[in-house]
């Protein structure tokens, strides 16, 4: 007969604890209810987002295993059909260098060219010294990733025909 | 109905389930303060109900201002010269970086790459920050800098 005790349950992974706490926020909250943002739904290690982006909305898939030490990683998604978004359809425009670029995101899992995103950062792990402001650090949260990438889009426009449905 | 609370140097309040009948005054002190809904100019009255002031608004939130300012003298400074903006409590960042670009008469390229921050200090001001949530009863003034944003490049 073993004598080894079995867990009862498995522990949720703190990630998941911590992701349901931030999508409840209020910044989350309001930044939704204003329309500058928010999220669709919850399947970790998968966080589906959406930004307004001139006028329309961009669908954003965040992966979050390691939340919050490590930063989300970001493509945009198209929120119809559950994809990702193919580049013809990515915004463009915006403050300079821009969000999504066409020179460097696709090679890099179409992730933004932002400091506060995974894959940004661990191509450019000087920003953490230079941009230390916008880098990701344990401290942020979903809201500081997506608050981020709102304002890095002002001035954006999604192609036309491109808005992916809600 | 859900309200944001707001006021200087208090993480922004949010009341939940709020009756649209109930008057401002019965849903949060008003003593010796003005109260702006959203991003208006003016300010309301305390005894008006929230359903008077949803009229006209698309909303099933409102953000609240409480304030004892009516106008924030806005001192935005930029490339050496000031100008001065009179704006309600209730206007957020975007509109004062708006207003700030329109008065230097910035090009739109140029303002695309500017951002505004409170003297000595690092963080770039989110446009979604109200002037409320910056000042309070230490005045009713406020300096801003008007500056190149510091992005990610190489």
């Amino acid at each position: 007969m073993s004598t080894t005790t079995e867990p009862l349950f498995l522990a949720p992974d703190p990630a998941t604890v911590l992701i349901a706490a931030h999508v409840a926020d209020p910044r989350m909250q309001a930044a939704d209810d204003d329309g500058r943002y928010g999220v669709v739904c919850v399947s970790f290690p998968f966080v589906t987002t959406w930004i307004a982006v001139g006028g329309g909305r961009l669908g954003m898939r965040l992966e979050c295993s390691g939340y919050p030490a490590q930063a989300p990683a970001g493509c945009p998604w198209d929120l119809g059909s559950n994809t990702p978004l193919p580049p013809r359809r990515w915004p463009v425009g915006g403050r300079p260098p821009g969000v999504f670029r066409t020179d460097w995101s696709p090679a890099n899992h179409n992730a933004p060219y932002l400091a506060c995103d995974r894959v940004g950062l661990a191509t450019h792990p000087a920003w953490l010294q230079e941009i230390p402001l916008r880098a990701w650090t344990s401290s942020r949260t979903l809201s500081d990733y997506l608050e981020q990438v709102y304002e890095t889009l002002t001035g954006a426009v999604l192609p036309a025909g491109a808005e992916p449905s809600r | 109905m859900r309200l944001y609370l707001h006021a200087e140097g208090q993480d922004v309040q949010i009341l939940e389930n709020v009756n649209p009948a109930a008057r401002i005054c019965d849903v949060f002190s008003v003593a010796g303060e003005l109260v702006f809904i959203d991003d208006d100019e003016e300010p309301v009255a305390g005894d008006v109900t929230l359903h008077e002031v949803l009229m006209g608004r698309h909303a099933h939130h409102l953000h609240v201002h409480r304030h004892p300012c009516r106008r924030i003298a806005v001192k935005v400074i930029y490339g050496g010269e000031s100008r001065i903006l009179d704006l309600a409590p209730s206007t957020r960042i975007q509109v004062v970086q708006a207003r700030a670009l329109q008065v230097f008469g910035v090009d739109p390229v140029t303002g695309a790459t500017l951002v505004l921050r409170l003297p000595n200090t690092e963080p770039d001001l989110s446009g979604s920050t109200h002037l409320s949530d910056l000042t309070g009863r230490g005045g009713c003034r406020l300096t801003l800098n008007l500056l190149p944003s510091i992005r990610e490049a190489g």
